[in-house]
C-alpha cells in the first residue's frame, strides 16, 4: 500500500474486525458458564466440555470449507446460477495465509483472516446455541459431528444465501436480515428443534400423565451471569456483521465519493443507529421479560437476549423506540410457545434454546417484513423487502437449514446408537467417572498430608 | 410501504432518516413514556400483592421459624425436613 | 461523507465510543457478581435481579428525556434558575430530544453527518455512566429494600441528577465550569460524589438490616456469603473502569481554532475540550490503582474486601484531575484518600447508625469529595476550559473553593438531598422497605422453596424411572 489514507482505511478495518473477535471470546465464556450453571452437579464437567470441543472443530472445518461455501454457493447453487469462484476462500489460496500484497493493494491479504475469523465466531456461536438445548444426555461425539453440520455447513449456507450481497434470497425474495435474526438465530434453534425431536427428552422430565417436571439450574446466579457475558460478546457479533468504512458513491451511481459504515448487505447504516437499537431492544425484551415471568431470573435474562435477537433483523433500519417494541413484543410470543411445544410435544429444551433463538428469531424476521415493507434490499438488485418475502426467508432458515439437517443427521447417528448416553449412566451421572478419580485423589492427598504432619510431629 | 425509500441509488447527501415511519417520532416517544409508566404501575402492583401474601403467611410464628430454616438451608435434604415441618 | 480523511476520523471516533460502552458492559457483569456476592444466600437472587432492572429502565428513560437533559440545562434549571441554554432554545436540542431525527438511524444529516454518526455511540457512552450511578446506590441498599422502589430511585440519579450535573459541571458551557471553574475529568464528582451522597440520603431514611447493630449500637459485621465472587466483581469493575475513562475523552479533535490559534492543532482532549492524552489518563489510571491497593492493604491488613474496596477508591479520588497529573502524584492523592474514606466509613456506621452494605458511601462518595478537594489544590490556578484564553475573566480558573462548591453541589444538593426527599416520600406510601417478617425470612424464600421442591421431585422421578426400567 502506497497510499497512507489508503493504508489507514484497511488497517482500521482490519484492526477493527479483530476487536469484534475478541468481544465475541465473552459470548463464548458466556455459553460456558451458562451451560455449567444449567446442568446438575453429576453432569457439570461433561457439559463445560461438550460445549468448549465446538471451539477447535468449527475453527478447523470452517478454515477447510466454510468460508469457501460463503463466496462459492451465494447462487445456489443452481436457483440463479452456478459455483462462483473464490479465489480467496478456498483452503488452497495463498490469502488463506499470511500475504502482503495480493491485488496490487494487499487489502484483501489485510482482511481475509480477520473478516473469516468474525465469520467463524458467528459458527460457533450456531452451534454453542444447539448445544444448550441437548445437555445431560447427548454424547458429546454425537454432538460435536452435529456442530460441524451447522457451524461450518448449514448455517454458511444460508449466510451465502441470504447474507452475501449477491446471494439469491437477497436477489429474489428482497431477503433482509442485517444482525442475523434468521441466518443465526433461527437456523441453530430449528436446527436444535430437530435434535430434541429424535433425541428425547432427560429421565424423569416429565411426569407419567406428560406434565413437565422444572429440572433446575443448581447455580441459578451463574447462568444469568453467563448470559450477561454473552450480552457483552454480542456487541461484537452486531459490528462484525457491518462493514466500518467504504466507500459506496460509485456503486450508488454518485458523481463522487460516498463513505459510510454499512451492513453486511452493502447498505448504509451507522455503528451510532445499530448502538442505540441494541441497546433499547435489550431493554424491551428485559422489561417485557420480567413482566411475563413474574421476576424470574432466567427468563428475564433471556428474553433480554431474545428482544435483541427479533429486533436484529431490522436493527440497521429501525428507530429505537420501534426497536424496543419490537422486542418486547417478542418476548411473550416466544415464551407462550416455549410453553406450548413443551407441554404438547414433549419436547425437553434444556435451555429454552430453540424459544430464544428459533422462535424469537423467525417472529424478528417476520415482523421486519412488515416495519420495512418496501425499502430497497440491495444496492444492485431490484428486490425490495416485504412480508411474504421474509416469511420464505424465516421458512427456509428455521425448517429447511436448520429443522431438517438437525433431524436427518440425528436419525442417522441414531440409527448407529451413537446419539444418546446409555440410560444407566444418564442416570448415575455423566461425571461420574472423572468425580470419582477426583474425590479419591483428594482424600488421598489429605491423608498422606495428616500423615506427613504427624511424621514432623506437628500434630 | 413504510417509508418513502425507494432506492440506494441516489444522492445519499438528500438522505436524512433512515427509520421506517417517519413523522411518527412523537406518537414514539409518547408511547415509550405511557410503557415506562405502566411497567413501574404493574410492577409495584405484582409486587405489593407477593409481599402481602408472604406476609401473611409469616404472621404464623411456626411458618416463619420454619421459612427461615428453608432459606439457611443448603442442602435439599435440609430443605425436605423445614418443608415438611412447617410451611 | 465525502471526504476520506474527514470520513475517517469521524468513523474512527464512532467505533472508538462504541469499543468504550462495550468495555463498560464489564462494570455491570462485576457488579452482578460483587453484589451477589456480597449478600447472604437467603438474599442472592432478589439481589441479583433488584441490580439487573435498574438497566433496561435507566435506558429507556435516559433516551426518553437524559440526554436532552445534558444538552439543555447547562446555565441552571431552565425557566426557573439561569438564562435558558444559549445558543439553543429549549425546544431546539435538534439531536438530544426523544422525538429528534437523530436519535434514530440516519445517514446525512446537517451535510456532513458527523451527528449521525456520533449520537448514539455517544449516547450509550453517557447512559453506560447512568448505569454505573445507579448501581453504585444498589449495592449499599441491599436485602431490605423494595425493588420496585430502587427502581424508581434508580431512574431518578441514573436518568435525572446525574445528568444535570452533567449538564452543569461537564458539559463545556455548563456554568459550574464558567462561574465555579468546577473541573472533574474522570468523575471524581459527577459520578461518584453523587452516587454516594445519593445512596447516603436513601440509607437514612432506609435504615439498617435487621440484626445490623446490637442493643448498645456496635455494629455486626455482615459476612459476604462469597467473598471471593465480591473481589473478582471488583476486578470486572476495574476493567470495565478502562472504558469508562476513555469514554470522558474525545480520541481526535482540532482544537486549533478554539485556541486561537492560525492553523490545526489535532488532539485528544477530556469532556471539556482541553487537551490531554490517552497516555496520560492510562499511567494515571494504573498508578492511582496502585496507590489505592498499597495503602489498602496496609489500612485494612490485608482484609481482601476492603483492599480491593480501596483499588477502586482510589482510583475514584484521582479521576478529578487525572487527565493533567504527574502519575506519582495520582499515586499519592490516591493512598492519601484510602485511610480518609476507611475512617469515615467506621465513623458514619457507629456514630448515625448507618448500614452501608458494601462500603458504597465511602469509596465513590467520600473518595470523590476528597478527590475534587485535592485537585483544587493541585492544579490551583489552570484554566478550566479552552474558551479562557479567547474569553478571559469569562470562565474560571481552577480553584480550592471552586472544587469545595462543586463538591458540595455533587455530594449534598443533587445526591443526598434528592434522595432522601424521594425516600421520605416511598416510605410514607409504605412501599420503601421489605416488610420485617420476610426480611426475616429471606428474599428468594418464593423462590428457592420452589426450586428445592422441583429439584427432590425430579431427583425422585428419576429414580422411580429407574425402577420402571428395572436398572436399579
Amino acid at each position: 500500500m502506497d497510499n497512507q489514507l489508503g493504508a489507514l482505511t484497511t488497517i482500521f478495518t482490519e484492526v477493527y474486525y479483530w476487536i469484534t473477535v475478541v468481544f465475541m471470546f465473552l459470548i463464548h465464556v458466556g455459553f460456558c458458564m451458562y451451560e455449567v450453571g444449567a446442568s446438575r452437579r453429576k453432569n457439570m464437567l461433561h457439559t463445560l466440555m461438550k460445549n468448549t470441543m465446538v471451539i477447535p472443530l468449527v475453527t478447523v472445518t470452517f478454515y477447510l470449507f466454510g468460508w469457501h461455501i460463503y463466496f462459492a454457493w451465494p447462487n445456489g447453487p443452481g436457483f440463479v446460477g452456478g459455483f462462483i469462484d473464490t479465489p480467496h476462500a478456498s483452503p488452497f489460496s495463498p490469502l488463506m495465509a499470511a500475504t502482503l500484497n495480493s491485488g496490487g493493494d494487499g487489502y484483501w491479504s489485510h482482511i481475509n483472516g480477520v473478516f473469516w475469523a468474525a465469520f467463524l465466531l458467528f459458527s460457533w456461536t450456531a452451534a454453542s446455541i444447539v448445544s444448550g438445548a441437548v445437555i445431560e444426555r447427548i454424547r458429546s461425539g454425537a454432538f460435536w459431528f452435529l456442530a460441524v453440520v451447522i457451524g461450518s455447513f448449514t448455517w454458511i449456507v444460508d449466510a451465502a444465501w441470504g447474507w452475501h450481497p449477491d446471494g439469491w434470497m437477497v436477489q429474489v425474495l428482497g431477503y433482509h436480515d442485517a444482525y442475523a435474526s434468521g441466518v443465526i438465530h433461527a437456523v441453530a434453534g430449528g436446527f436444535a428443534l430437530g435434535i430434541l425431536c429424535v433425541l428425547g427428552p432427560r429421565i424423569g422430565k416429565f411426569g407419567a400423565d406428560g406434565t413437565p417436571r422444572n429440572i433446575v439450574p443448581p447455580n441459578p446466579w451463574l447462568v444469568t451471569v453467563g448470559l450477561f457475558l454473552i450480552y457483552t460478546g454480542f456487541w461484537g457479533f452486531y459490528a462484525a456483521c457491518n462493514v466500518p468504512i467504504i466507500d459506496m458513491g460509485e456503486a450508488a451511481g454518485m458523481e463522487g465519493s460516498f463513505w459510510t459504515t454499512t451492513n453486511v448487505y452493502l447498505t448504509p447504516t451507522t455503528t451510532s443507529a445499530i448502538t442505540f437499537n441494541f441497546l433499547m431492544s435489550l431493554s424491551g425484551g428485559l422489561m417485557m421479560g420480567y413482566l411475563v415471568s413474574r421476576g424470574d431470573a432466567f427468563w428475564t435474562y433471556s428474553s433480554g437476549l431474545g428482544g435483541i435477537i427479533a429486533a436484529s433483523a431490522g436493527n440497521d433500519l429501525y428507530h429505537p423506540i420501534q426497536a424496543m417494541f419490537v422486542a418486547a413484543i417478542a418476548v411473550p410470543v416466544f415464551y407462550g410457545m416455549h410453553s406450548w411445544v413443551e407441554h404438547t410435544f414433549k419436547i425437553d429444551d434444556a435451555v429454552g434454546a430453540v424459544a430464544v433463538h428459533g422462535y424469537a428469531g423467525f417472529f424478528g424476521l417476520v415482523i421486519s417484513g412488515v416495519m420495512l415493507w418496501g425499502y430497497p434490499a440491495s444496492l444492485f438488485y431490484d428486490a425490495t423487502i416485504s412480508p411474504w418475502g421474509q416469511f420464505a426467508g424465516a421458512m427456509i432458515m428455521f425448517w429447511g437449514l436448520g429443522f431438517i439437517p438437525g433431524f436427518i443427521v440425528s436419525k442417522l447417528l441414531n440409527a448407529m446408537g451413537l446419539l444418546r448416553i446409555p440410560e444407566r449412566v444418564e442416570i448415575a451421572g455423566l461425571d461420574l467417572s472423572e468425580y470419582h478419580d477426583r474425590y479419591l485423589g483428594e482424600s488421598e492427598v489429605n491423608a498422606a498430608e495428616e500423615d506427613e504432619a504427624r511424621a514432623r510431629g506437628l500434630i | 410501504m413504510s417509508t418513502g425509500l425507494e432506492t440506494w441509488n441516489t444522492n445519499l447527501f438528500e438522505v436524512v432518516e433512515l427509520y421506517p415511519f417517519v413523522g411518527s417520532e412523537y406518537v414514539l416517544a409518547f408511547c415509550g413514556l405511557g410503557a415506562w409508566l405502566i411497567w413501574h404501575y404493574l410492577q409495584i402492583r405484582m409486587e405489593n400483592k407477593a409481599l402481602a401474601e408472604e406476609d401473611a403467611l409469616f404472621q404464623d410464628k411456626a411458618k416463619l421459624a420454619a421459612a427461615r430454616k428453608l432459606s439457611n438451608a443448603e442442602t435439599v435434604a435440609e430443605t425436605a425436613k423445614a418443608h415438611v415441618n412447617g410451611l | 461523507m465525502e471526504d476520506q480523511l474527514g470520513a475517517l476520523t469521524t468513523i474512527f471516533t464512532e467505533v472508538y465510543y462504541w469499543i468504550t460502552v462495550v468495555f463498560m458492559f464489564l462494570i455491570h457483569v462485576g457488579f452482578c457478581m460483587y453484589e451477589v456476592g456480597a449478600s447472604r444466600r437467603k438474599n442472592m437472587m432478589h439481589t441479583l435481579m433488584k441490580n439487573t432492572m435498574v438497566i433496561p429502565l435507566v435506558t429507556i428513560t435516559f433516551f426518553f428525556f437524559g440526554w436532552y437533559i445534558y444538552f439543555s440545562w447547562h446555565n441552571g434549571i431552565p425557566g426557573i434558575i439561569g438564562a435558558d441554554p444559549a445558543p439553543y432554545g429549549l425546544t431546539d436540542i435538534n439531536w438530544a430530544a426523544p422525538w429528534s431525527p437523530l436519535m434514530g438511524s440516519t445517514l446525512s444529516s446537517e451535510g456532513d453527518g458527523y451527528w449521525s454518526h456520533i449520537n448514539g455511540v455517544f449516547w450509550a457512552a453517557f447512559l453506560l455512566f447512568s448505569w454505573t450511578a445507579a448501581s453504585i446506590v444498589s449495592g449499599a441498599v441491599i436485602e431490605r429494600i423494595r425493588s420496585g422502589a430502587f427502581w424508581i430511585l434508580a431512574v431518578v440519579i441514573g436518568s435525572f441528577t446525574w445528568i444535570i450535573d452533567a449538564a452543569w459541571g461537564w458539559h463545556p458551557d455548563g456554568w459550574m465550569i464558567r462561574e465555579l471553574g468546577y473541573h472533574d475529568a474522570y468523575a471524581s464528582g459527577v459520578i461518584h460524589a453523587i452516587a454516594g451522597g445519593f445512596a447516603l440520603g436513601v440509607l437514612v431514611v432506609l435504615g439498617p438490616r435487621i440484626g445490623k447493630f446490637a442493643a448498645d449500637g456496635t455494629p455486626r459485621n455482615i459476612v459476604p456469603h462469597n467473598p471471593w465472587l465480591v473481589t473478582v466483581g471488583l476486578f470486572l469493575i476495574y476493567t470495565g473502569f478502562w472504558g469508562f475513562y476513555v469514554a470522558c475523552n474525545i480520541p481526535i479533535l482540532d482544537v486549533g481554532a478554539m485556541a486561537g490559534m492560525e492553523g490545526s492543532f489535532f488532539s485528544t482532549t477530556n469532556i471539556y475540550l482541553t487537551p490531554t492524552t490517552t497516555s496520560a489518563i492510562t499511567f494515571n489510571f494504573l498508578m492511582s490503582l496502585s496507590g489505592g491497593l498499597l495503602m489498602g492493604y496496609l489500612v485494612s491488613k490485608g482484609d481482601a474486601f476492603w483492599t480491593y474496596s480501596s483499588g477502586l477508591g482510589g482510583v475514584i479520588a484521582a479521576s478529578a484531575g487525572n487527565d493533567l497529573y504527574h502519575p506519582i502524584q495520582a499515586m499519592f492523592v490516591a493512598a492519601v484518600a484510602v485511610p480518609i474514606f476507611y475512617w469515615m466509613h467506621s465513623w458514619v456506621e457507629r456514630t448515625f447508625k448507618i448500614d452501608d452494605a458494601v462500603g458504597a458511601v465511602a469509596v465513590h462518595g467520600y473518595a470523590g469529595v476528597i478527590g475534587l478537594l485535592i485537585s483544587g489544590f493541585m492544579l490551583w490556578g489552570y484554566p478550566a476550559s479552552m474558551y479562557a484564553e479567547s474569553a478571559p475573566g469569562v470562565i474560571a480558573t481552577i480553584s480550592p473553593w471552586g472544587q469545595a462548591a462543586g463538591a458540595f453541589i455533587m455530594f449534598f444538593v443533587l445526591g443526598f438531598a434528592p434522595a432522601w426527599i424521594v425516600s421520605k416520600i416511598l416510605s410514607a406510601l409504605g412501599m420503601l422497605r421489605i416488610p420485617e417478617r420476610i426480611e426475616v425470612a429471606g428474599l428468594d424464600l418464593s423462590e428457592f422453596h420452589g426450586r428445592y421442591l422441583d429439584e427432590a421431585d425430579v431427583s425422585a422421578a428419576e429414580e422411580e424411572e429407574a425402577r420402571r426400567l428395572g436398572l436399579i
